[in-house]
């Protein structure tokens, strides 16, 4: 199968033996990245946006999550673990988010950084940007990567519409280098920031970052990996019945969340919208330039937000409901420093680095007579196919095999229907 | 036999060198073949006929005609003297299908055709330079029914996806899907029923957006911004503000609009492709 010019990374790879043709993974790649050929399964790496659906659909494991390990961090001299907030809602409600720092100070990390506080800052760093911006609107929340891309692979009109801010992940991890090289005394380089990742698309985002050179966080683990060593920490710390409490714990609302952004920027002109299929139609209406009333979009690609993330353990709708309980508990308004945050963002601090570009598309051919005709033979072969989009051809619909067959990367009698 | 030295072969002249007698489709011998294809087996037919041909078979089913008829081919010989079933006359029929009987077998047959091979004549070039260009651009077309804003939107949203798998410049393209988004809009809004056809080549888009309905007295006062004759419950769904017209003009760079009051209108929409 051809590839395009060059590779992206992604944050899982196939182990192929594992693979028993079941084709669930065919049909749920919503944008048909998946191939199988020969009995081989292989993906299409530009169409692939990372959104995990492969992960959670695959019974036999063959998509196996690309992470590091703790170990793989041991040259830093201070480790910094920045938990997803959705990591907080895996444990049911009454574990503090506290004792899961302690824990995962106890499993090795020297220092653990809470999101919540930056997520605030930058909700009204967006609120500030949205009521002087006079572009082109709406624009898109760059909150989620996996819409990043999903932007970048099939909506390379609208990646301008990308909210120019960064996410709160790589802010903290900025800010977290040069607090805590100043705090020890060590060099910035000394100090590894470590994601603990509800998905793939976030560990994507920080190997091969969308709108910069190199990712601000040094390495991600996903929370699947990181449950079984945190549990049994917690049981020891909740017996243990004390566990010292930092003031300075705020417990926000977590972006991953469907809603909160609008719950910062005010419902009137902020459209949130979860689920790939959802998202796409918006997409559309944008642009078709039908959606006129509308300043901002929250889009996730994972239908209940974050806590559906191919990496978490609990059930997304408990966790939903755990994390609703835990902010009523556990909440504690925050005093924002808004001049200092006002003239940070004059300074360009929460800007993106380098703005987010379209990927090169997949056109069936890079001459456009060429591609034109092979268009055309395309129609020719869908025509004799049924239709019935089974995926037994190994291409996930009669549409996408017409064309693999035109490309010359599949041939007709593939299909058990004609041979 | 080279390719295209059977592009001035006639399904007539296959019938005299066969001998064949016409079953179904006398009035089409005319039709131009580019291909000959033998066989009795259908999943061949569909996997490696080519578009165009005629096919020599010994099989007289419907399906041979079904088969045939999806892999584009013209015409049907049945070979030694059998007589395709009645179904398949009627099916073939339908389609403008040619069926011919002759009483030639599968291996005697091709021997008679491949001597057609040296009856060349000059010309077959511009012919075949014709069914090229043809070749080079895409067409398709789309139906809109009245009133169905639920799924108005969904044609250019199609458009749109076609353009950008040949690999236009997403610019245009996004040009070629605001302004069909418009006209077919106004289809739904203010007529029965439309189509809408859309032509790429590498030299140029073209959409045309042609409906059956009460269309527009007053041409020029509809090109004007806020023009509008939309009804309240359109305008509750957020259309009819009068910028469609003007939104295709601004969006195409010709854009052709003619119309006859009771009848319909039909807008022309073409995109020069910059290479």
């Amino acid at each position: 199968m051809s590839q395009p010019e060059f590779a992206f990374y992604h944050a899982h790879h196939i182990m192929a033996e594992r693979c028993q043709a079941r084709m669930k993974c065919l049909h749920i790649c919503p944008t048909g990245a998946i191939r199988v050929r020969q009995g081989k399964i292989s993906f299409l790496t530009d169409l692939c946006i990372d959104c995990g659906e492969c992960i959670t659909a695959c019974s036999q494991k063959v998509f196996v999550p690309k992470s590091d390990e703790k170990d793989d961090f041991n040259a830093f001299s201070l480790q910094v673990a920045i938990p997803s907030p959705v990591l907080y809602t895996q444990f049911g409600q009454d574990v503090h988010p506290q004792i899961i720092h302690q824990a995962l100070k106890n499993t090795g990390f020297d220092e653990v950084v809470d999101l919540a506080d930056t997520t605030n800052e930058l909700g009204y760093v967006l609120l500030h940007h949205l009521k002087h911006f006079s572009g082109s609107k709406p624009l898109i929340s760059s909150f989620c990567p996996t819409i990043v891309r999903y932007l970048q692979v099939k909506y390379p009109n609208l990646v301008n519409h990308v909210e120019p801010l960064d996410v709160p992940l790589e802010i903290v991890g900025k800010e977290v280098k040069q607090r805590f090289a100043k705090k020890y005394g060590i060099k910035k380089e000394s100090v590894g920031t470590i994601y603990i990742s509800q998905c793939p698309a976030k560990i994507v985002s920080i190997k091969q970052p969308a709108e910069k050179e190199r990712s601000w966080i040094d390495g991600a683990i996903p929370i699947k990996e990181i449950y079984n060593l945190l549990l049994p920490e917690i049981f020891k710390l909740q017996e243990g019945g004390h566990c010292s409490l930092d003031e300075g714990f705020h417990f926000g609302r977590d972006w991953g969340i469907l809603g909160n952004i609008a719950h910062v920027l005010g419902p009137e002109r902020c459209l949130s919208v979860a689920g790939l299929s959802h998202v796409k139609k918006i997409f559309d209406d944008i642009e078709n330039s039908r959606l006129r009333n509308v300043d901002f979009i929250e889009a996730l690609a994972c239908m209940q937000g974050c806590v559906s993330g191919a990496y978490c353990v609990e059930n997304p709708y408990i966790a939903r409901h755990t994390s609703m309980l835990m902010e009523k508990a556990f909440h504690h308004p925050q005093k924002l420093d808004r001049e200092g945050i006002l003239n940070r963002y004059q300074r360009k601090f929460y800007f993106m680095e380098q703005p987010i570009l379209p990927r090169p598309t997949r056109a069936i051919d890079g001459d456009i007579t060429v591609s034109i005709k092979k268009l055309r033979q395309k129609e020719r072969i869908l025509m004799k196919l049924p239709q019935k989009d089974c995926g037994l051809c190994g291409s996930p619909s009669c549409a996408t095999f017409a064309e693999d067959c035109a490309r010359g990367e599949a041939d007709v009698t593939e299909c058990i229907f004609i041979a | 036999m080279p390719d295209r030295n059977l592009r001035l072969l006639t399904v007539h002249r296959i019938k005299d060198a066969l001998q064949a007698q016409v079953v179904v489709g006398e009035n089409l011998l005319d039709t131009h073949i580019t291909g000959i294809y033998a066989s009795d087996l259908m999943s061949d037919v569909l996997a490696y006929g080519k578009s165009g041909s005629v096919l020599l078979t010994g099989m007289n089913s419907i399906q041979t005609a079904v088969s045939s008829y999806m892999a584009e081919f013209k015409a049907i010989v049945f070979l030694r003297g059998k007589k395709p079933p009645d179904d398949a006359r009627q099916f073939a029929l339908g389609k403008g299908l040619i069926l011919l009987t002759t009483r030639a077998d599968m291996y005697e047959s091709c021997i008679k055709i491949a001597q057609i091979d040296g009856q060349l004549s000059a010309g077959f070039e511009k012919d075949g330079a014709l069914l090229e260009r043809q070749e080079e651009v895409a067409v398709h077309q789309f139906n809109i029914e009245e009133g169905d804003f639920t799924t108005a939107g969904m044609i250019s949203t199609e458009i749109k996806e076609i353009l950008n798998s040949i690999g236009f410049d997403p610019k245009l393209v996004r040009r070629v899907a605001i302004s069909t988004y418009e006209g077919e809009m106004n289809v739904v809004m203010h007529a029965r029923k439309g189509v809408v056809t859309l032509k790429a080549s590498d030299e140029e888009i073209q959409v045309t957006i042609d409906d059956e309905g009460k269309g527009i007295p007053d041409v020029e006062a509809a090109m004007q911004e806020g023009f509008s004759t939309a009804t309240d419950e359109q305008r509750a769904l957020g259309f009819g503000s009068g910028m469609g017209l003007p939104n295709m003009k601004r969006n195409a760079d010709i854009l052709a609009v003619s119309s006859e009051v009771g009848k319909g209108t039909c807008v022309e929409m073409k995109y020069a492709v910059k290479k």
